[in-house]
């Protein structure tokens, strides 16, 4: 897979994915995409630690490496970066199965196809970051509105859409000024982009993070990049790893730590994704809503399996919502009245219908999508490598405080593009990700896993075939 | 520091925000509603769903069919079927009754304070 910045003809530009003008970091032209992926993942894990006054106004931290991209990469190799920001999103988080990426791929796709579009047909003369970020975000937003529509809410839907589009161009004005305070301030983007100031010239004081105030590495970082399933917890965190017994936490702490140890000793990550594939299609085949609970049940099992940190009471009022909502548009027999609320059968089995089916395939795939998955083909190549990035990003995450948010990210670019800073060590695929090195055991002998993973898939197959014959 | 277009796409997005606001909380497109009352039992279904309901009564069930936004009695045990010749139904406030097997299939819009538009007693 291959993509050009640049007009043919011009025999000094590079060829190949993330093709800048500027200079060629160490690795190849492909680097900046990975880089730049990498980013996007971090960034990510890091709004995870942002308090945001509503669950779903995101700012879209992530965002902010497509958006500096713009005036950097070609459109096809700004289209692999959009990808490689879904995916690895997904992997990290175990969504790949979910609704969940399906959204996100939905509303990245069409705020990165617009935004694109905006930049190039406009100019950076014409429009800035700031009407950029505020057309992405809406759209992003509008276009999971509409997925909700069809998979989670129903007609009732139409309810949330004001509220959630006004919250997208919130976000999307924070990002793109945010945006456009970085690219003014950032030595890294300066030397790469066609926009306003690119071209070279001397990087402003604030361009470089001034090595005065640099923390050292290994003091707890000012900004959490996020909660304790992400990767990141690298061997020479402050805590030193999951090792051993470890000061405050407590025992039910420890035991999800052992359940993890045992899921990564006992499951390989081909037969999870496998099985949970074939799981995922036998449920989403289901007709029967009640027999979707007991399979919704089983992966919430196998998610609790994976030692992952799991919250019943955000899954039940989740459940509960997406109901209540279905509800709002009465459909069949009524059941009760509460006042001008009419609980009717119809829109409560499809209420139920939709949760159960939403949060069992978020469970499934927490439980069967490990962060070390390796994706076949270039595209698979080029997200490893942004994992791995990201793996050594996260460990240097303390350059980045709230004090010097803007110079702390452009620190690590710049560190990242020249070939320092990068995480030595193995590729990401032989050991797992997030997996602190005291975790890293090998694998025990393949039967047990295989033979408990057969017996989940043939239980999940078992209620759908029940479910078809029930009909 | 904002561009010509930044405050053009602030406006456009604005805009369609508040359209969508106002349509979705001022009932700008508020839909109709078939409601069938029976003996033991109610439905509600929005005007354009495809649904054959079976409502029983004291003489057996009534057959009410929706398709293609109206609503009729398909079949009724009553002797006299005037429930059945009387058509399909599709705007606000019309109405078809079963007497005999007590069974009342009508079209409503719905309010934001989900008043019955036909009232139960006079019925």
């Amino acid at each position: 897979m291959t993509a050009r910045l640049g007009k043919p003809g011009e025999p000094d530009q590079p060829r190949g994915p993330g093709d800048f003008r500027g200079r060629e970091p160490p690795g190849g032209p492909g680097k900046t995409l990975a880089i730049l992926g990498a980013f996007c993942l971090f960034l990510s894990t890091l709004e995870y630690a942002i308090p945001k006054p509503l669950p779903f106004m995101r700012i879209g931290l992530a965002n902010l490496p497509l958006m500096l991209a713009l005036d950097i990469f070609s459109p096809s190799a700004f289209a692999l970066l959009a990808l490689i920001k879904v995916l690895g999103q997904a992997l990290i988080t175990g969504t790949l199965f979910s609704y969940v990426f399906l959204f996100s791929l939905a509303g990245t796709m069409v705020s990165a196809g617009a935004m694109y579009l905006l930049r190039r047909g406009f100019g950076p003369e014409r429009i800035g970051f700031t009407g950029i970020g505020v057309i992405g975000a809406f759209l992003s937003n509008a276009s999971q509105l509409a997925l909700a529509r069809v998979f989670i809410f129903g007609e009732g839907a139409a309810l949330l859409a004001p509220p959630f589009l006004a919250a997208g161009i919130i976000t999307g004005l924070t990002l793109g000024l945010f945006c456009e305070a970085f690219a003014a301030r950032s030595a890294w983007y300066r030397t790469r982009s066609k926009g306003p100031g690119a071209g070279g010239g001397v990087p402003s004081p604030g361009g470089n993070f001034p090595a005065a105030d640099r923390p050292r590495s290994g003091t707890p970082p000012a900004v959490d990049p996020g909660p304790a399933n992400f990767p990141g917890q690298a061997p020479n965190a402050p805590d030193g790893g999951y090792g051993g017994r470890l000061p405050n936490v407590k025992n039910r702490d420890l035991f999800r730590l052992k359940r993890r140890e045992l899921h990564l000793r006992l499951f390989r990550n081909g037969e999870l994704f496998i099985a949970g594939f074939i799981m995922m299609g036998a449920f989403l085949f289901n007709p029967s809503t009640v027999l979707r609970v007991p399979q919704f049940l089983l992966f919430w099992f196998f998610a609790w399996l994976t030692g992952k940190k799991n919250k019943p009471l955000i899954t039940l009022l989740v459940i509960l919502g997406i109901v209540l909502f279905n509800l709002l548009v009465p459909y069949g027999r009524v059941l009760a009245e509460f006042g001008s609320l009419r609980i009717t059968q119809g829109s409560l089995l499809g209420g139920l219908r939709r949760a159960v089916t939403l949060e069992g395939l978020i469970m499934l795939s927490r439980a069967s999508v490990r962060p070390d998955l390796r994706l076949p083909g270039p595209l698979g190549s080029l997200i490893g490598e942004s994992l791995r990035i990201f793996e050594g990003i996260t460990e240097r995450r303390g350059l980045i405080t709230r004090k010097h948010f803007i110079e702390g990210i452009d620190a690590l670019l710049l560190e990242l593009s020249a070939g320092q800073g990068d995480r030595e060590g193995p590729p990401a695929g032989e050991q797992a990700a997030g997996t602190p090195q005291s975790l890293a055991v090998p694998p025990e002998g393949p039967l047990p896993g295989m033979l408990f993973l057969a017996a989940a898939a043939i239980l999940t197959v078992f209620f759908t075939v029940l479910g078809i014959r029930g009909r | 520091m904002l561009r010509v277009f930044d405050y053009g796409a602030l406006f456009l997005a604005a805009a369609v925000t508040v359209f969508t606001a106002v349509v979705v909380y001022t009932g700008g497109d508020a839909k109709s509603e078939v409601r069938i009352k029976g003996p033991d039992g109610s439905w509600v279904f929005p005007q354009d769903a495809a649904e054959l309901v079976r409502v029983p009564g004291p003489l057996g069930d009534t057959v009410v069919e929706l398709r293609d936004g109206r609503a009729r009695v398909l079949s009724s045990p009553c002797g006299n079927q005037l429930c059945v010749s009387a058509g399909a139904i599709h705007a606000h406030g019309q109405w078809i009754a079963c007497l005999p097997n007590q069974v009342l299939v009508s079209v409503e819009k719905k309010t934001t304070l989900g008043e019955e538009e036909l009232d139960g007693a006079a019925w």
